[in-house]
């Protein structure tokens, strides 16, 4: 048994030509053990489809080396192929006007399954996934939601050693993404059937599925440890989300202010309320927070001390939350 | 509805028609639609003309000329019945934007002759472009005599037919609209079956008299064999043809398709509405 | 070495249930597949007919618009495939799994040829009921061959083609429709290229289906035999002997230059 199925060394991949050269990853080294949930976690254009691509033989790096069960995904990419499967969000392989069954069928003859055993595989499937009463539908006329049942269904029809998932609830309703959730969960823990690469940028998806979580930004990866573990480092320090009764003030004041370690905001819009979530290197600079909202004539409607979670952990690393490094990254 | 709505339209229409379709911007990508496709197509009827009288060693240019006309001016069907033909696909399923124009003041109508009329300026392109480099390849490389004076064109006769041909042609594109309304299962073909079956029957490459007689009943019936008898008179100044006579019949049978056509359009989006269909996305 | 064929076999036969499934589920397509060449191919009858030339050209015309059917399965189901097959996700698929990409080339290839072939015999059938093609055949055996060896050399063309386009967008798509008619002209669908004036001819030279349909013309119609048209045979084996193996580079190297450069999986493009 390998004690790291994964590995990655000092990955660089770059994308453009000579004036107009973009870093997607920049020197990065992760592990991944055997049967283990790993996730990657990052803003939009962080690096983590990328990581993706390379370790699933679809793009070459730059430099430096990755490995997938002992395999070079550039040297040994046929071997590679063998032991993997791939499951995107927001896209469904396949071809409109076959079945679900008959789509799930062909993807397996990619993989070499006898027929009669690759039938026996779709039933359990579409049992197992709960979507066993579309499979004589023809894809094109899934819902989203069961398209993406079909497609983790087809990404694990080889019973795949390494499975990587990438943003795989994405735009999902909640009870669909919990199902998916709790049956990739139960595959890899449970049943103990392969390892888990996933890719996401929920943080509830990476706390709730996670053994260990990368946090990457801007393609180098930050942290990487148990959302646990993770959670614990910011034990030292407080927390508190603070509830403004405003959506159109500029908060980035904040920021600046001495003791402040990280701040991030989320805007509502239905309830006209910016939640504000500031980390500080000590309880004394809410109050100045405080203060300062009130020179501004910002009305605060409450304040609480929180227990950290992953995005926390991200504020700390990054100094700002997700949805503001990603609204810089698109500008 | 204000006119100035109504023309506002029809001008955003062909606009967006020109951005979408036109390609202009590359000019290989422009080439490949507005000449290379026609000229082809132009080509083989010209080389099936040289060889066949070839094999039998008697040549008529006034069947070339016939012919070369013919086969130029269908553009204009080609390229309105892809336009038209396709237009509910795409703004319905690939663009979405379908709805949005329906419930848009300027009504749903002046969007899709916006975007024939664009059609019809690309055909115009087209044509002028294929007539071009085909007098040139035949009568200029190939010593091909085409027994066109160009410059005395009756033109008056060839701007009344091309009004009523373009008036027909797009209201038989709306009854295509029509159809790919209700149903999506022919929307791919539905131009192409229209185009072959007038290419066939409406003397475009040869005499419709040498069709059996139910084929010469379909010509009969069809706009496009009077539209096209109308054009070859404008180039042609054939003393003794009947123009008057193909005028009128080019009028009545623009008349019925333009009944046909903007009826069964305005069943189609009713039947829309009451079924839902003006938003149904399809997917392939 | 054995697992890996029967695997690839398995991937090839699985690519070609698929084109078959998919491409006759719908019976408008097929009714239209089968009609609207009809339609242009007994325009081009007429042609001839109000020209007074001998018959054989309507089977010149009859046999052209046959095997047509051929080369627009070869250009939008072969050449431009990848680009549906990028747009749809699936050529990620393919990609990540443990195959020879020829495998799905050969399916996709085979599955073409059965359906195009339903679609042609109807075409030939209308052809030769509705217009008494006269047909004068004494070699079937130099027939079939010819056919055989078009088929394999077209869609050979069509591999290289796919490949080529492997990394392209709308450009397949645009190259395609740059192919279609063009092509119907110089290879001669509907005329004999031996009329063609020299510099057309040459360009001619560069289709298969050029030196295809006229053996298949000799044979068929002129009651020709092999004596006449080896040259044919010759020049189509040569096709396939070049285009089959340049297809496979050319599918590699561009596999390979998408995953440099990251556009392998890149849409809308």
């Amino acid at each position: 048994m390998l004690e790291n199925f994964v590995e990655t060394r000092g990955l660089v991949r770059t994308f453009g030509k000579k004036n107009d050269v973009v870093k997607a990853l920049d020197g990065v080294s992760i592990s991944i053990r055997e049967g283990e949930i790993f996730g990657l976690l990052g803003p939009n254009g962080a690096g983590k489809t990328t990581i993706i691509k390379i370790l699933t033989t679809l793009l070459l790096p730059t430099s430096g080396e990755a490995y997938v069960g002992g395999f070079s995904v550039v040297k040994e990419a046929n071997k590679v192929r063998n032991i993997i499967n791939l499951v995107s969000g927001g896209e469904t392989p396949g071809y409109g006007i076959l079945t679900v069954s008959e789509n799930l069928w062909f993807f397996s003859q990619l993989y070499g399954l006898p027929s009669s055993v690759a039938k026996e595989k779709i039933k359990r499937l579409t049992v197992d996934l709960d979507f066993k009463k579309y499979a004589t539908t023809r894809m094109a006329k899934l819902s989203t939601g069961f398209k993406q049942r079909m497609s983790l269904a087809r990404g694990l029809l080889n019973d795949p050693k390494m499975l990587f998932l990438d943003e795989p609830t994405l735009g999902l309703d909640v009870l669909t993404a919990k199902r998916l959730r709790t049956y990739v969960i139960d595959w890899a823990k449970r049943e103990k059937k392969g390892t888990v690469l996933l890719t996401t940028h929920y943080m509830a998806e990476a706390d709730e599925m996670c053994d260990r979580v990368a946090i990457i930004n801007n393609g180098k990866i930050l942290a990487c440890d148990s959302p646990t573990a993770l959670k614990e480092n910011l034990k030292a320090t407080p927390i508190a989300k603070i509830d403004v009764s405003s959506i159109q003030a500029d908060f980035s004041f904040i920021q600046k202010m001495r003791g402040v370690v990280g701040c991030s905001e989320t805007r509502s819009i239905q309830t006209g309320v910016t939640s504000l979530k500031v980390m500080a290197q000590n309880e004394k600079v809410f109050s100045d927070i405080m203060s300062k909202l009130n020179e501004e004539k910002l009305k605060v409607l409450s304040i609480n001390e929180t227990e950290p979670t992953l995005e926390d952990v991200y504020i700390r690393l990054v100094g700002k939350g997700f949805e503001q490094a990603e609204e810089k990254a698109n500008a | 509805m204000a006119v100035s709505t109504i023309l506002k339209a029809v001008k955003q229409a062909i606009w967006v028609g020109w951005k979408v379709e036109t390609n202009w911007a590359d000019p290989l990508v422009f080439a490949i639609y507005y000449l290379i496709r026609p000229l082809a197509g132009l080509l083989i009827v010209g080389f099936i003309y040289l060889i066949g009288s070839g094999a039998t060693g008697v040549f008529n240019p006034n069947y070339f000329a016939f012919m070369f006309i013919g086969n130029s001016f269908f553009i204009y069907v080609v390229q309105i019945m892809t336009t038209m033909g396709m237009l509910i696909h795409d703004d319905r399923s690939h663009y979405e934007v379908l709805k949005h124009i329906y419930l848009a003041p300027s009504s749903l109508w002046w969007y899709i002759l916006g975007r024939a009329l664009n059609g019809v300026v690309n055909a115009s392109i087209s044509l002028l472009l294929t007539l071009g480099f085909g007098v040139a390849i035949f009568q200029g490389l190939l010593h091909q005599q085409i027994p066109i004076n160009w410059f005395s064109v009756n033109f008056p006769v060839l701007a009344l037919s091309l009004v009523l041909g373009m008036i027909c042609f797009v209201a038989l594109g709306f009854l295509l609209c029509g159809i790919n309304i209700m149903t999506s299962r022919v929307q791919f073909m539905l131009s192409e079956y229209v185009s072959g079956i007038l290419y066939l029957f409406g003397g475009v490459v040869f005499l419709p008299e040498i069709l059996p007689s139910w084929g010469q009943a379909i010509s009969n019936a069809l706009p496009i064999t009077y539209f096209l008898r109308t054009i070859r008179f404008a180039f042609l100044n054939q003393a003794g043809s009947a123009f008057q006579t193909d005028l009128l019949y080019l009028a009545v049978t623009t008349l019925a398709t333009i009944l046909v056509g903007v009826g069964a359009f305005k069943i189609a989006m009713y039947k829309a509405r009451k079924d839902g269909l003006i938003d149904r996305k399809e997917e392939y | 070495m054995l697992d890996n064929l029967v695997l690839n076999l398995r991937v090839a036969y699985a690519r070609l249930w698929v084109r078959v499934k998919g491409g006759n589920r719908e019976p408008e397509w097929l009714v239209a597949e089968m009609f609207i060449p009809v339609l242009t191919l007994s325009a081009y009858v007429f042609m001839y007919r109000m020209l007074h030339a001998p018959p054989e050209f309507t089977g010149f015309v009859v046999i052209g618009g046959t095997m047509i059917a051929f080369w627009v399965n070869v250009l939008w189901n072969m050449s431009a495939q990848f680009y549906w097959e990028k747009e749809t996700g699936n050529l990620e698929i393919y990609l990540v799994a443990p195959i020879s990409r020829m495998a799905i080339l050969l399916g996709m290839a085979l599955g073409g040829f059965v359906n195009t072939t339903l679609r042609a015999v109807a075409i030939l059938a209308a052809g030769i009921l509705i217009f008494q093609v006269p047909f004068s055949l004494s070699e079937p055996v130099t027939a079939l061959l010819m056919f055989f060896l078009t088929i394999v050399a077209l869609y050979a063309l069509g591999m290289l083609f796919a490949s080529l386009f492997l990394l392209y967008g709308r450009e397949a798509w645009h190259t395609a429709n740059l192919f279609q008619e063009p092509v119907y002209f110089l290879s001669g669908s509907y005329f004999p290229t031996s009329s063609l004036p020299f510099f057309l001819q040459l360009l001619a030279s560069f289709i298969p289906l050029t030196f295809g349909l006229d053996g298949i013309r000799q044979v068929v119609i002129l009651n020709k035999g092999i004596a006449d048209v080896w040259l044919n045979v010759l020049v189509l084996v040569v096709f396939i002997f070049v285009l089959l193996p340049l297809s496979k580079v050319a599918l590699n190297y561009m596999e390979n230059l998408g995953k440099k450069e990251g556009r392998l999986t890149l849409r809308w493009q």
